[in-house]
C-alpha cells in the first residue's frame, strides 16, 4: 500500500469529493496509515454511528441498481424490500422494475393477462375468413412487441391495481396453488341437480334438470369487497330455459373466441356490453343453440347418432361426439349443415380443441395436401386420437398396454416458449397409481415426438374410488378424493390442487442448507398417496404435506390438500367440476356449486 | 497500436487500441481524438479497479460485439454466466461494486451484466435477514415498520 505514489489531490479534498471511489481510496490510505492505538479510536467512532456497514446497494447510481434488479425474480424483489429503508424505496415505488417482471411471464399462463382477456388480442382472430392463408414463420412473429402493447393497453384501463401488486397478485397465486389456500369462496344452491358445468371466466355456466342456463358472472366481485351471492340480476346472472325436449343436457360448448371479437372494439369501455355467444346444447339427440341475449333456441338440422356426449368449437366449428364414437363437425354459423362425419369406434372420454391461431400447417398425404390451423384431440379409454380441422387424421397417441386414460390436457402456445405438449393424466393397470404422461408433439400437433413421466413421485392417489373426480387446466389438476376415517372424523373429502409447472416467472433455484430428511423414495404408492403428512384434527382447511427439498436440490413437490368438511346437517359428497389457474368449481352434493377463489 | 489510459491515482496502463475498445466511452473518445498519441484521463477508476477492468477486455478481447437485440428468451437469466467470469469475479464486495460502476462508467456493458449476475447470484433465494448479513446492512426500520412489513409479506411466508 504504501508502495502507491503520492496522490496529488490532498485528503481532505479526496474525502470530500463526490464520487465514491475517491473517497474510498482516501479512507484507505488513511486506514493504512493508521497504527494500533488509531484503529481502535476509529473502531470507537464507528461504534458509534448508527450504520457500521455501508450500503453499496443504495449506493450505485439508479440505472446500475435497476439493472441488476432486473435479474432477480419477483419473490425476490418482495424479500429484498424488506432489508432496509433505502433498498425498500428504491424497488418499491420503481413501476418499470415491476413491469419488467410481467413482462418476463408467459402469457399463457399470467392470471393478470390471462383475465384480461387481451391476452387473446395478441392473436387477433376476428374472423376466419379474413385470416391470410399464408405461413407466418414465428420469427417474423413479434411477440415481445405485441407483449409490450398489451401491458400498455392494461396499463390504461380504468381501476388497473399497479404493476407491483399485479406481481404481488401472481406470486399469492402461486403460493396458493402450492399450500392449498384460498382467499374466497362462492356458494351458490339451485333448485335441480347440476349437470354440465363450464367455466370461461368470467363466466360460470351451470346446467340443471329442468333444464335452465344459468349464467353466472365471476368477476363481479373483483375489487369490490366481497358480498354474499347476489339476487338475480340481469347482468351479472343469467337464467334461460331451454325448451324441453327428451332427456336433460348433456353438454355445453363455450366458444372462447368471440370474447375477442366484442373485447377488441370496446377496449376502454366499460364491461357494460355482452359479448354475443350462442351456446350450443345437446339435448338428447338433438342440438340446440341457444342465443343468451334473445333466449331464443333453434334446433339444429343435424341429427347427432344417438346421445351426445361431447360438444367443442374448435375455431369456426363445432365439433359433436356421441356416444357410439361417431364425430360430426358442422359450422358455427347457420344454417349448421354438418361438413364432416366419422367415426372412431370408441368411446370418447373427452374432446379437447386446439387452436394453432393464424400458423397454418401443411402434410402431403399421397395426392392429398393437407392444411390445417387446428386440430382436435379425442381421448378415449387407450390413448388419443388427434384429428384436423377438416377430420382428417394427424396422428394417434398411444398409451401402454392396460393403462387406464383419465384425463388429458392440450397445450400449443402461439408465445414463448411455443409449447406443444399433450398432458395425459392416466391410471397404471397393476398399482393403479395415478401419473401424469408429458407427450412433446411436433409443430401442429402433426406427430409425437418424445414423452416422458412427470415427477413420478407425484402423489396423485390411486383409482379405485368411483367417487374421486378430478379435472385439469394446462398444468393444474384438482383432485377430490374421500376419505373414509376410523375415528371422530367419519367420512371427508379431501381437495388436492397440484401444479405441475410450478414456475410462472423465473424461477429461484437454491438449496437450503439446513438439512433436510431423505424424503421417501422415489417411487412410493405403497402408503402415501395422501400427501397429508403431520395432519393435526384442530386444523380445518390446512393439510399437512408440501414442499420439501432435498439435499440433491431437486424438488419434491406433493399437493397440499384442503379438507373439504360438509355440514352434518346433509353430508353432502364433494366433486370437482371444473378449474381454471385461479378459480375451482367444486360440486356439493347434486344441487350446490362452490367456487374458491385462490386469488 | 497501443493505447494508453490513465487511472485516477496517475497509473499509466498501456493496452492495445482493440482491447481498449470494448469500453464504448474510449472507443467514442479514441474516434473523437483521432491519431493522436496522448493518454486518455480515467478520473472515475482507480488503479486497482482499472486493472481489473482490463484483465476482463484482454480476455474477451475476440468476443463479437452484442447487438442489444430482444433474444427468443426475453427473461433475464442469472445463471449463465462462464466459467472465467465467475473466478474473475470472485473478489470481495467492495471490489465487486467498484467494478460495476467502472463498467457502468466506461460502458462495458458484458462486464455490467457479469457484475449485475453475481450480485444478484448474491441475494437469490436469501431472506432479508441473510441478505443483512451478507451486505453488511443494518435493518434501519423501526419495531412497527418491522411487523408492517411482516404483516404484508406473510402471503409469502413458506411455512
Amino acid at each position: 500500500m504504501s508502495q502507491r505514489a503520492p496522490s496529488r489531490t490532498s485528503f481532505t479534498e479526496s474525502i470530500n469529493s463526490p464520487d465514491w471511489p475517491h473517497r474510498n481510496d482516501a479512507l484507505r490510505k488513511l486506514v493504512a496509515c493508521c497504527d494500533e492505538g488509531d484503529l481502535q479510536v476509529l473502531h470507537r467512532l464507528l461504534g458509534q454511528t448508527s450504520q457500521s456497514g455501508y450500503d453499496l446497494v443504495s449506493a450505485l447510481p439508479f440505472e446500475v441498481s435497476h439493472h441488476l434488479l432486473l435479474y432477480l425474480d419477483g419473490m425476490d424483489l418482495i424479500r429484498c424490500q424488506a432489508v432496509c429503508k433505502s433498498w425498500r424505496g428504491i424497488i418499491q415505488n420503481n413501476d418499470a422494475l415491476w413491469r419488467a417482471k410481467v413482462r418476463d411471464w408467459d402469457p399463457a399462463e399470467c392470471t393478470l393477462l390471462k383475465d384480461a382477456m387481451d391476452y387473446r388480442l395478441l392473436f387477433p382472430r376476428a374472423s376466419y375468413q379474413h385470416l391470410p392463408t399464408m405461413h407466418e414463420s414465428l420469427n417474423e412473429y413479434p411477440p415481445l412487441a405485441e407483449l409490450d402493447s398489451l401491458l400498455n393497453r392494461i396499463e390504461s384501463r380504468p381501476g388497473f391495481i399497479g404493476w407491483k401488486e399485479a406481481v404481488v397478485q401472481e406470486l399469492v397465486l402461486k403460493q396458493n396453488w402450492k399450500w392449498g389456500r384460498y382467499v374466497h369462496q362462492l356458494t351458490t344452491s339451485l333448485t335441480m341437480d347440476v349437470k354440465p358445468v363450464l367455466l370461461a371466466w368470467p363466466w360460470l355456466i351451470l346446467v340443471d334438470n329442468w333444464p335452465r342456463v344459468h349464467k353466472i358472472s365471476l368477476d363481479g366481485y373483483r375489487g369490490v369487497r366481497y358480498q354474499e351471492f347476489p339476487q338475480e340480476n340481469g347482468r351479472y346472472y343469467q337464467v334461460m330455459e331451454v325448451p324441453r325436449g327428451h332427456g336433460s343436457v348433456s353438454c355445453i360448448a363455450w366458444d372462447s373466441t368471440a370474447l375477442t371479437v366484442s373485447r377488441a372494439s370496446l377496449l376502454a369501455e366499460t364491461n357494460d356490453s355482452e359479448e354475443r355467444q350462442l351456446l350450443p346444447l345437446a339435448l338428447g339427440s338433438y342440438l340446440r343453440m341457444c342465443d343468451p341475449e334473445t333466449g331464443t333456441f333453434e334446433t339444429l338440422p343435424t341429427v347427432l347418432h344417438g346421445f351426445a356426449l361431447h360438444l367443442c368449437y374448435l375455431r369456426d366449428k363445432i365439433i359433436s361426439v356421441s356416444l357410439d364414437g361417431h364425430v360430426v363437425f358442422f359450422p358455427k354459423t347457420p344454417p349448421f349443415l354438418p361438413i364432416r362425419s366419422s367415426s372412431v369406434n370408441t368411446k370418447v372420454l373427452q374432446v379437447v380443441a386446439v387452436d394453432f391461431g393464424s400458423r397454418t400447417f401443411e402434410r402431403r398425404e399421397g395426392d392429398l395436401m393437407q392444411t390445417w390451423q387446428g386440430a382436435v384431440c379425442l381421448a378415449h379409454e387407450d390413448g388419443v386420437i388427434i384429428k384436423d380441422e377438416q377430420s382428417n387424421m394427424l396422428c394417434q397417441v398411444l398409451l401402454d398396454l392396460g393403462v387406464k386414460l383419465i384425463h388429458i390436457q392440450a397445450i400449443a402456445d402461439n408465445t414463448w416458449p411455443y409449447r406443444n405438449e399433450l398432458l395425459i393424466l392416466y391410471e397404471e393397470p397393476n398399482t393403479r397409481q395415478r401419473l401424469v404422461l408429458c407427450v412433446q408433439m411436433g409443430p401442429g400437433y402433426r406427430e409425437e415426438i418424445s414423452r416422458r413421466l412427470l415427477a413420478p413421485s407425484f402423489s396423485l392417489g390411486r383409482g379405485g374410488d368411483a367417487r374421486d373426480s378430478i379435472a385439469m387446466c394446462r398444468d393444474r389438476i384438482g383432485i377430490v378424493s374421500h376419505r373414509n376415517c376410523s375415528s371422530d372424523l367419519g367420512h371427508y373429502c379431501v381437495l388436492r390442487l397440484l401444479d405441475l409447472k410450478q414456475d410462472m416467472a423465473v424461477s429461484t433455484e437454491y438449496i437450503r442448507t439446513e438439512s433436510v430428511e431423505e424424503d421417501e423414495a422415489v417411487s412410493d404408492g405403497s402408503n402415501n398417496d395422501d400427501g397429508i403428512h403431520g395432519y393435526s384434527e384442530d386444523e380445518v382447511d390446512d393439510g399437512g404435506g408440501g414442499g420439501r427439498k432435498l439435499k440433491r436440490g431437486r424438488v419434491h413437490i406433493r399437493g397440499r390438500a384442503i379438507r373439504l368438511d360438509y355440514s352434518t346437517v346433509n353430508k353432502a359428497a364433494y366433486r370437482i367440476l371444473a378449474l381454471d389457474h385461479a378459480r375451482i368449481v367444486l360440486g356439493v352434493g347434486p344441487r350446490t356449486v362452490k367456487i374458491l377463489y385462490l386469488v | 497500436m497501443p493505447v494508453i489510459l490513465v487511472s485516477s491515482d496517475n497509473q499509466d496502463f498501456k493496452v492495445d487500441k482493440e482491447v481498449a475498445e470494448r469500453s464504448i466511452l474510449i472507443k467514442n473518445m479514441l474516434e473523437d481524438v483521432g491519431e493522436s498519441d496522448s493518454p486518455i484521463p480515467l478520473p472515475n477508476v482507480t488503479a486497482a479497479v482499472l486493472t481489473k477492468v482490463i484483465e476482463y477486455c484482454e480476455h474477451h478481447r475476440n468476443d463479437p460485439v452484442q447487438v442489444p437485440e430482444e433474444t427468443d428468451d426475453p427473461r433475464k437469466r442469472s445463471n449463465d454466466i462462464e466459467e472465467w467470469d465467475m473466478k474473475f469475479m470472485q473478489v470481495d464486495q467492495e471490489m465487486l461494486f467498484e467494478i460495476i460502476l467502472a463498467a457502468n462508467y466506461l460502458d462495458i456493458k458484458p462486464l455490467l451484466d457479469v457484475g449485475c449476475k453475481t450480485v444478484a447470484n448474491i441475494i437469490k433465494g436469501k431472506t432479508p435477514e441473510e441478505i443483512r448479513k451478507a451486505f453488511n446492512i443494518v435493518n434501519d426500520f423501526t419495531p412497527e415498520e418491522e411487523a408492517q412489513i411482516k404483516k404484508e409479506n406473510e402471503w409469502a411466508e413458506d411455512r
